[in-house]
């Protein structure tokens, strides 16, 4: 039954399970605000938009928790992802269909108001929108890097395994949160890598919603919030993270949403609103472990300025202590809540709960980029370098229009008392971010580590812009620049990313099934790790001096070469040990990527190995550079300790002889 | 929100307004220097302006970039 439905064409049960994904993550978030607020007379002032939004977002980071522990236990399975993906769907739909409703008035609203402006405002919003729409595309863009070593092959191998432990190869970097993992995991499971790629799409989209929604709360009329979006989606940081396999994108709408929740504490201090803030918080955190020295600093400021009234009173402020205290204890009961399944992650694969913290694998948190000269040039031209910055691993840039309209924020009316517009706060609160990431990594440059509270950034500018559009007199320069200036960053945004991100024609052949996988991703390693599925057995192990394993079979990925392994490897000189190295722990195929392991391929002399072996090549690339081998060994000089079998079905483990 | 006319005039002036929009077409068009797409290239080419606006480019781009550890 499940594999008659899964084997419909692609153009089907992609977007089928797309949607469905969406709607059971929406339905989890929903259920769980209705919960709470279930006579929550403020919820109403917020609009349908932000708070379908707010409920796809908050369902992420919950259903993601709920997969991290059922993997845990060994029950991620095509039953259980799918039954509760079902139940979640169903019960968010019902619950939520009020919501529907006054999301088609408020979309009916928003379509009158933009009927009734100017052509000109008309083509930015129709041009950002069909900008979002070209996330689509990204289903045809080939995977490439950190997606296809961890991100990617990790929700494979647990889709798989139907269980979680340590990915052979990075068993160090899985003490990382696995929000976006987990996501990739189970629409893996419910056969859809393609719906794993394109999941960034609604993800982005709510992130819009949530930035848009802060740009309401900070006085912002419907053309800023077009502006914000059209900002939005003409950066490159956020256009790069588009299908790529990358995980950057669940921490920066989690972020949005606990910055959008923390700004409402100004205005409610409602148990709902401070547990989302903490939720949110936590979350986005787990997503993306660089958030914290970010989110923490500015999370905190924003709870400040919260209760920042309250306090200004001088004769009240013990009285104030109290549900000052009380509200910071349901913050932190929500931070520590979306911690948990974390903790118990770490704890149980790591015996470290607060993994990497504590453990001797915290090098990558520590990490160098550049030189002092190159860092003092990238501090001193920061709003410049996160413009134009081509650094490397820096993976795109904020979007020119904000450079662009920054100065007019001079136009603005000066806010009467300034520390109460929250437009000046989250303006500040942003640049505090900044500020804080630069003193923790200063040589780390790079937008998506902190994305969510740069994308702030957008909001003073497009406000500034929006105003000096109703106010410009004659002769109207300034509002012609603003919208010449937005219409060519568009387009030219689109145009480039068309080759490099977007791939319409190749997304249509995909889908019709007119191209494979490896077809789609043009690789030499997909190809000849492709050699390896087809004559390998089952269990087979595979000795991968390579970064990249996404494009392995399951069994294989489950049975490669450990860390530990390749380090007793590397450990060896002789060549006949290593020989005996690799038949003692069940290797029988090798595969080689000699850019970045080619002394493996040295050391063990392959024009002239022992007469024992016998190393015949699979595949070699064109410059024969990548190559996999099959080992073949006849009277072994020792016995073989090790060989991967399958013991708690279907996973498979490398086990003792 | 403020009415305009509680805006100081001279934030209006037409020096502004030219500055301002210079300031926008710069940062834009150092924009389309460094990212633009072939469709710009071939519109710059077309112009007969592709050697200038190249050599601008090459001047530009070691300010915004950086190798591994450099």
């Amino acid at each position: 039954m499940i594999e008659t439905i899964f084997s419909m064409p692609l153009y089907i049960i992609m977007p089928v399970v797309l949607i469905g994904y969406s709607a059971a993550c929406f339905g989890v978030g929903t259920l769980f605000l209705k919960l709470f607020t279930a006579h929550a007379d403020w919820m109403e002032q917020i609009s349908a938009g932000t708070i379908l939004a707010t409920g796809f977002i908050l369902g992420q980071g919950i259903l993601a928790s709920i997969w991290l522990l059922l993997a845990l236990g060994g029950w991620f399975s095509i039953r259980f992802v799918g039954v509760l993906c079902f139940i979640f769907a169903v019960g968010g739909l019902y619950i939520g269909r009020s919501l529907f409703s006054a999301l088609k008035k408020q979309i009916i609203s928003i379509w009158h108001e933009l009927r009734a402006d100017t052509w000109g405002w008309q083509l930015i919003a129709g041009l950002t929108i069909t900008l979002c729409l070209l996330w689509v595309t990204s289903l045809g863009r080939p995977l490439g890097g950190d997606g296809l070593a961890f991100y990617f092959a990790l929700g494979k191998f647990v889709a798989a395994s139907h269980r979680l432990v340590p990915l052979p190869g990075y068993e160090v970097f899985t003490n990382v949160g696995l929000q976006g993992e987990m996501h990739f995991a189970a629409l893996m499971a419910l056969h859809s890598p393609e719906a794993a790629k394109l999941f960034s799409w609604p993800t982005i989209t709510a992130a819009g919603i949530m930035l848009a929604a802060l740009g309401r709360v900070a006085g912002m009329g419907r053309r800023g919030q077009w502006l914000t979006l059209s900002i939005l989606f003409s950066s490159s940081a956020v256009i790069w993270l588009s299908g790529d396999g990358k995980v950057d994108l669940f921490a920066t709408s989690l972020g949005l949403a606990a910055y959008y929740w923390a700004v409402q504490i100004r205005f409610v201090h409602t148990k709902m609103v401070l547990l989302l803030t903490g939720l949110f918080s936590g979350f986005s955190i787990v997503a993306k472990l660089s958030y914290a020295p970010v989110m923490v600093p500015t999370i905190a400021l924003l709870i400040l300025w919260g209760y920042e009234s309250e306090f200004r009173n001088k004769d009240q402020w013990r009285a104030v202590l109290k549900p000052f205290i009380s509200g910071c204890m349901v913050i932190l009961a929500g931070l520590i809540l979306a911690f948990i399944p974390h903790f118990v992650k770490n704890g149980l694969l790591y015996h470290n709960p607060i993994s990497p913290i504590g453990s001797h694998a915290i090098g990558w948190l520590n990490q160098t980029w550049f030189g002092p000269d190159v860092t003092r040039r990238i501090l001193l031209t920061y709003p410049l370098a996160l413009t134009y910055g081509s650094y490397w691993s820096q993976y795109g840039n904020l979007s020119p229009l904000i450079l662009a309209f920054l100065p007019l924020i001079f136009y603005l009316p000066r806010p009467r008392p300034f520390f109460s517009s929250p437009l000046v706060v989250i303006t500040l609160i942003a640049l505090a971010g900044v500020l804080s990431w630069i003193i923790y990594n200063p040589s780390v440059f790079s937008p998506r580590y902190i994305l969510a509270v740069l994308l702030l950034l957008i909001l003073l500018p497009a406000r500034a812009a929006e105003y000096v559009s109703y106010y410009d007199q004659k002769p109207r320069w300034l509002l012609f620049s603003i919208m010449s200036a937005t219409y060519v960053v568009i387009l030219v945004t689109g145009l480039y990313f068309i080759t490099e991100a977007f791939f319409p024609e190749r997304t249509y052949i995909y889908l019709t099934g007119n191209m494979s996988e490896c077809e789609r991703d043009a690789s030499d390693y997909c190809e000849g790790m492709l050699v390896i599925n087809k004559v390998a057995g089952k269990g087979d192990r595979v000795f991968l001096a390579d970064y990249y394993r996404y494009w392995l079979r399951p069994d294989l990925i489950q049975c490669l070469s450990s860390t530990r392994e390749m380090q007793k490897f590397d450990d060896l000189t002789i060549s006949d040990e290593k020989w005996r190295f690799l038949y003692e722990h069940g290797f029988t195929y090798l595969f080689v990527d000699k850019t970045t392991y080619g002394s493996v391929i040295d050391s063990l002399t392959l024009e002239n190995p022992p007469k024992w072996v016998n190393a015949k090549l699979l595949y070699s690339n064109h410059n024969e550079l990548i190559l996999a081998y099959k080992l073949k060994y006849t009277n072994p000089p020792n016995l073989q300790k090790y060989s991967c079998r399958q013991l708690n079905a279907p996973a498979w483990d490398v086990v003792k002889k | 929100m403020i009415q305009p006319s509680l805006v100081p005039q001279g934030i209006y002036s037409v020096w502004v307004k030219v500055i301002l929009s210079v300031w926008m077409f710069l940062v834009v068009f150092i924009h389309l220097l460094l990212f633009g797409s072939p469709e710009f290239w071939l519109f710059i080419e077309r112009l007969g302006l592709l050697n200038i606006l190249q050599a601008w480019r090459s001047w530009l781009e070691p300010f915004f970039t950086a190798n591994y550890l450099s």
